[in-house]
C-alpha cells in the first residue's frame, strides 16, 4: 500500500509538472525574443483591458515592438481594486509603472493617497467633454455618456426623470450596485446632480421600477439581454456593439433633457515608478489616433480624439446632452431608499 | 535507545507538522496581521446588520435544507440498492458539488426564455442555498441512519412500530446530535457564501461577506475588513466547538430501508439535479451557433490547458495536505481547529496572498493554486475527510500500543483505507478550482483561465459566447474530478 501511495503522488506531482512544463512550451510558441530583454515596463489594468476580446493585447504588442521592451500585465480583476492593488504592490517594494483603468470615481482616491507623475500631454484635437477635466497627470483613453438602453418596441421612451417613475416602468430597470460598481455609482450621482435636494424623493417614487441591483454592470447588462428587465443603465457605446457587432439597431437609448453624465476612462503613471520614461511614452501613445481607434472598436467606447469615428458605426451614435456629476461615493440618499 | 529516539523525534516531527499546518491554514489574516500597521473596530452600523442578515441567512437556509433533506432521504428509500441508488446519490449531490457560479447561471436561467423576473431577495439566496445544500443533508442522512439505526429499523418495522414512532422514540434520541453537526455544517457554508449573495440577494441581503468586500472596495480598510472576517470565523469557530464530530461516514448504505420510505416521494431524488441542468440547457441554447473570433480560440487552449493545470495542482495539494494530515492526527486540539476553521473570504486571502514575494508568471500560478487551497480545504476536510479519518482512530490507537510508527500507520492503516474518500476530497477540489473566477481575477495576472475569459467575454457584450464556454469548463472539471475518482476506484480495489 505504501508503494500504491508513493506511485499516486509521484504520478501526480509528474502529471502537474508535466502539464506546467507543457503549458509553458505552449506559450513559448508566441514568445518573441523581446521577451527577454530587460526594460519591462509594469502596467496594471482590468482584466478586460487585456483579455480576449480587449484592446489591451494589440496595444502592448505595438508598444513592445516599436519601443523594444518588454511589458509586463498585471491586473486587479475588478477596477474599483485597482487603487488596492497599487497600494499592496508598493507595500510590497515591486510597484507598477502604468496604472489604466481609473474612473473620474476613483481619481479623488487616486489624487489623495498616491503621488502622480506628469505626463506632459499634448491636448490637441481633444473632445471637450474630455479637455474639461484635463489634469496632467491622469490621460483620459476613452468616454462614454452613460443613459439607459432599451429595445425599440418594448417600452414608450421618457424623455425627462419624471418620465422614468411612471407607474408604466414598474420592474423594469437594471441598475448597478453603487458600492461594488462604477456605473451605479455614476447613477446615484447623476440622480443627485438632477434632482439636488429631491433625491431621496426621487428614489422612493424610483424604486418600485427597479427590477434588480447587480453587483456589477456585466451582470445587469447580462440580465437585460435575457429579456429580465426593459431597460438597463449602460453606456451610449453600448449601441455601437448592437448596431456594428450584432447589426441589430432594435437596441436605442433615452435621451433626457435634464442631460447625461459621463464616463471617462484615464491612464496615469505613480511616482514610483521604475520606467518612468517608458511608461509615460506608453500612456501618451494612448492617445495615438491608431491606438484610440483600437480601443475605439475593442472597448466599445468614445475615442478621445476628434475625427476617428467618421465611417464607423460609432459615428451613427446618438448625440446626447452631458452634464457635471459629483465624483463623490456619498451613499446615505441611496442607503435611506434602497437599504431598507 | 535508538528505537526510543526515534520515536521522540517522531513525536516532535508531527508536533511541529501540526503547528506548520495551521499556521499554513491561518496564513491569509498571520500576513495581514504583519502588514497592517494599525487597527481599529469596524462601527457597529457597519456590521451588525449584515451580521443579522447572515445570520437569517443561514439559519434560514440551513433549517430548510434539514427539513428538504429529509424528505429527500426518505425518497432515496424508495430506490433499490444498485446502479440506480448510485447514480441518486450523484444527482443529489451534484447541486453541492458544482461552483457556485454554476448554480447561480442555472437559476437565472430558468426565468430568462419567458421573460419573468427573478425574485432577488433574502428569499432567492434562501432557495438556492436550499438546492445547493439539501441533497447533501439527505445522502449524509442516509449513509448516518444506514450506519447507526438499519438494525433498528427493521425491528421497528418488525414489531409494527408507525414511522411516527420510529422517528421520535428510536431515530431522534440516536440522531439529534448527529443532525446538529449536520445543520452546523450546512449554516457555516450560508454563513460563508459570498457569491451567491451578492449576485441573488439585491441590496438587501447584504450579508458579512458582502460587507467585508464593500469595506475593501469602497473604503480600502483592510483593517476593518480583516477585523470582521475575524470574527465571522471566530463565530463559526465557537459554534463547531460545540459539536465537534463528523456526521459523514465513508462508506453508504449497502441496502434500502423500504420502512422509512414514501410512496410516491421517489422521483423527487432528481429534482435539484434536473433544476440545475435543465437551467444550463437553457442557458445553452442560447449560446448555440455561436461563433467565437480566431483571437478568442487561439486562447481557448492556452485557457483550458492553465484551467487543467491549476485543477490538477489543487487536487495534488489538498492530497499532500490530507497525508500530512493523517500522520499528525489524532490529536484533540487539531481535530477541534480543522473542524471549527473556515478561511477568509476570497478577497482577504487573494490579496494576502499578493504582499507575498513573487511576481512571475509561474509566481502567480503557485499563489493562485495555493490561495485556492487555503479557501478549499478547511471545508472539504470538514465535509468529506474528517470522517474518513476519524473512523479509523481505534485501529491507530491498537497499532500505537502494539508499538507501529506514526508514518508505518499512515501508510499501512490509513491510507489503504481512507484513500478512496480522500482522492474524491481532491477531485472536488479540482473540480472546485476549474470554477473558480473571483481568486483567479485577483491572482491569475495576464494568465488567461476558462472562467476568467468568460468573465472577459461578458464584460465585452458576448454573452452568448460566454455561455457556450460553460458546457467545456464543465465537462473539464468534471473529466478531472473523474480522474481522482478513476484512482480512488483503483486504489480501492
Amino acid at each position: 500500500m505504501r508503494s500504491r501511495l508513493v506511485i499516486f503522488i509521484i504520478l501526480f506531482v509528474a502529471l502537474v509538472f508535466g502539464l506546467f512544463f507543457g503549458r509553458s512550451a505552449y506559450r513559448a510558441k508566441y514568445l518573441p525574443r523581446e521577451q527577454y530583454m530587460e526594460k519591462k515596463v509594469r502596467v496594471l489594468a482590468y482584466s478586460t483591458f487585456v483579455g480576449s476580446s480587449g484592446p489591451g493585447s494589440a496595444i502592448i504588442e505595438r508598444f513592445q515592438g516599436a519601443k523594444n521592451c518588454k511589458v509586463e500585465i498585471q491586473t486587479a480583476g475588478d477596477a474599483g481594486l485597482l487603487l488596492e492593488r497599487l497600494k499592496l504592490a508598493q507595500a510590497g517594494g515591486v510597484p507598477f509603472d502604468v496604472v489604466l483603468g481609473l474612473d473620474q470615481l476613483m481619481l479623488e482616491d487616486a489624487k489623495e493617497r498616491f503621488q502622480w507623475k506628469p505626463l506632459g500631454l499634448n491636448r490637441q484635437n481633444w473632445k471637450p467633454q474630455v479637455a474639461a477635466h484635463f489634469d496632467d497627470r491622469f490621460a483620459p483613453f476613452d468616454w462614454s455618456p452613460l443613459t439607459f438602453v432599451y429595445r425599440k418596441g418594448s417600452v414608450n421612451p421618457p424623455q425627462d426623470f419624471q418620465g422614468l417613475v411612471a407607474p408604466e416602468f414598474r420592474a423594469a430597470f437594471a441598475l448597478q450596485d453603487p458600492r461594488s460598481s462604477s456605473p451605479g455609482m455614476q447613477f446615484v450621482n447623476w440622480v443627485k446632480a438632477v434632482k439636488g435636494q429631491d433625491t431621496v424623493g426621487f428614489f422612493e417614487k424610483f424604486k418600485p421600477n427597479v427590477q434588480s441591483i447587480a453587483p456589477s454592470w456585466s451582470f445587469s447588462y447580462g440580465l437585460f439581454k435575457k429579456n429580465q428587465s426593459l431597460l438597463v443603465f449602460s453606456y451610449v457605446t453600448s449601441l455601437a456593439f448592437h448596431w456594428g457587432i450584432e447589426k441589430d439597431k432594435q437596441y436605442q437609448v433615452l435621451s433626457l433633457n435634464e442631460g447625461h453624465p459621463v464616463q471617462i476612462e484615464y491612464a496615469a503613471v505613480p511616482a514610483d515608478c521604475r520606467q518612468c520614461e517608458l511608461a509615460q511614452e506608453f500612456v501618451r501613445d494612448l492617445l495615438l489616433p491608431e491606438v484610440q481607434s483600437e480601443i475605439m472598436t475593442k472597448n466599445f467606447m468614445f475615442p478621445v480624439l476628434e475625427g476617428l469615428e467618421a465611417g464607423t458605426v460609432f459615428a451613427e451614435l446618438p448625440k446626447l446632452k452631458t452634464i457635471e456629476t459629483s465624483t463623490g461615493k456619498d451613499l446615505s440618499e441611496w442607503d435611506q431608499v434602497f437599504k431598507r | 535507545m535508538n528505537g526510543i529516539k526515534f520515536l521522540k523525534g517522531e513525536a516532535l516531527g508531527r508536533s511541529l507538522a501540526r503547528v506548520a499546518l495551521g499556521l499554513l491554514l491561518l496564513s491569509p489574516y498571520l500576513i495581514w496581521l504583519v502588514w497592517i500597521p494599525s487597527w481599529s473596530a469596524p462601527s457597529a452600523q457597519a456590521w451588525l446588520k449584515p451580521l443579522i442578515t447572515s445570520l437569517l441567512q443561514a439559519f434560514t437556509s440551513a433549517a430548510l435544507s434539514v427539513v428538504c433533506g429529509f424528505l429527500l432521504f426518505q425518497a432515496v428509500q424508495g430506490w433499490r440498492p444498485g446502479r440506480w441508488r448510485h447514480v441518486c446519490e450523484v444527482a443529489l449531490l451534484l447541486p453541492g458539488m458544482v461552483p457556485p457560479l454554476f448554480l447561480v447561471l442555472a437559476l437565472l436561467a430558468w426565468a430568462a426564455p419567458w421573460g419573468v423576473a427573478f425574485p432577488y431577495g433574502l428569499a432567492a439566496v434562501i432557495g438556492a442555498h436550499v438546492l445547493m445544500n439539501s441533497g447533501l443533508v439527505a445522502v449524509a442522512l442516509d449513509r448516518m441512519v444506514y450506519s447507526k439505526l438499519s438494525g433498528m429499523t427493521e425491528t421497528a418495522w418488525v414489531l409494527g412500530a408507525s414511522k411516527r414512532q420510529f422517528w421520535l422514540r428510536v431515530a431522534w434520541p440516536y440522531l439529534k446530535g448527529d443532525l446538529a453537526c449536520i445543520f452546523l455544517f450546512v449554516f457555516s457554508l450560508c454563513f460563508t457564501s459570498f457569491s451567491i449573495p451578492l449576485v441573488l440577494g439585491g441590496r438587501r441581503a447584504a450579508t458579512l461577506e458582502v460587507a467585508i468586500f464593500d469595506t475593501i472596495r469602497m473604503e480600502g480598510r483592510w483593517d476593518l475588513a480583516v477585523v470582521m472576517a475575524l470574527c465571522q470565523s471566530l463565530i463559526l469557530f465557537l459554534l463547531a466547538m460545540t459539536l465537534p464530530r463528523s456526521f459523514w461516514p465513508a462508506r453508504r448504505g449497502r441496502k434500502s430501508l423500504p420502512f422509512l420510505n414514501v410512496r410516491g416521494l421517489k422521483p423527487l431524488v432528481f429534482v435539484p439535479a434536473l433544476v440545475l441542468i435543465i437551467g444550463w440547457v437553457l442557458g445553452g441554447l442560447a449560446g448555440a451557433g455561436v461563433s467565437f473570433d480566431p483571437q478568442l480560440k487561439s486562447q481557448l487552449i492556452d485557457a483550458a490547458l492553465t484551467t487543467t493545470t491549476l485543477a490538477f495542482s489543487v487536487g495534488l495539494l489538498h492530497l499532500l495536505l490530507l497525508v500530512l494530515v493523517a500522520y499528525v492526527t489524532p490529536h484533540r486540539g487539531l481535530d477541534r481547529f480543522l473542524n471549527g476553521y473556515l478561511a477568509p473570504s476570497p478577497a482577504i486571502t487573494g490579496f494576502a496572498l499578493l504582499l507575498l514575494p513573487g511576481e512571475s508568471e509561474t509566481a502567480a500560478l503557485l499563489k493562485l493554486i495555493f490561495a485556492l487551497t487555503l479557501i478549499t480545504f478547511p471545508l472539504l476536510y470538514r465535509w468529506l475527510a474528517h470522517a474518513a479519518l476519524a473512523m479509523l482512530q481505534k485501529q491507530i490507537i491498537v497499532a500505537r500500543s502494539l508499538g507501529a510508527s506514526w508514518a508505518a500507520i499512515v501508510f499501512e492503516i490509513v491510507w489503504p483505507q481512507a484513500a478512496p474518500q480522500l482522492l474524491r476530497v481532491c477531485g472536488l477540489s479540482a473540480l472546485w478550482a476549474c470554477g473558480d473566477f473571483a481568486l483567479s481575477g485577483i491572482l491569475a495576472g495576464p494568465m488567461p483561465t476558462l472562467p476568467l475569459l468568460m468573465q472577459g467575454l461578458i464584460d465585452n457584450y458576448q454573452i452568448e459566447a460566454a455561455q457556450a464556454l460553460m458546457f467545456p469548463l464543465l465537462f473539464l472539471g468534471l473529466g478531472i474530478y473523474g480522474v481522482f475518482v478513476g484512482a480512488a476506484r483503483y486504489v480501492s480495489r
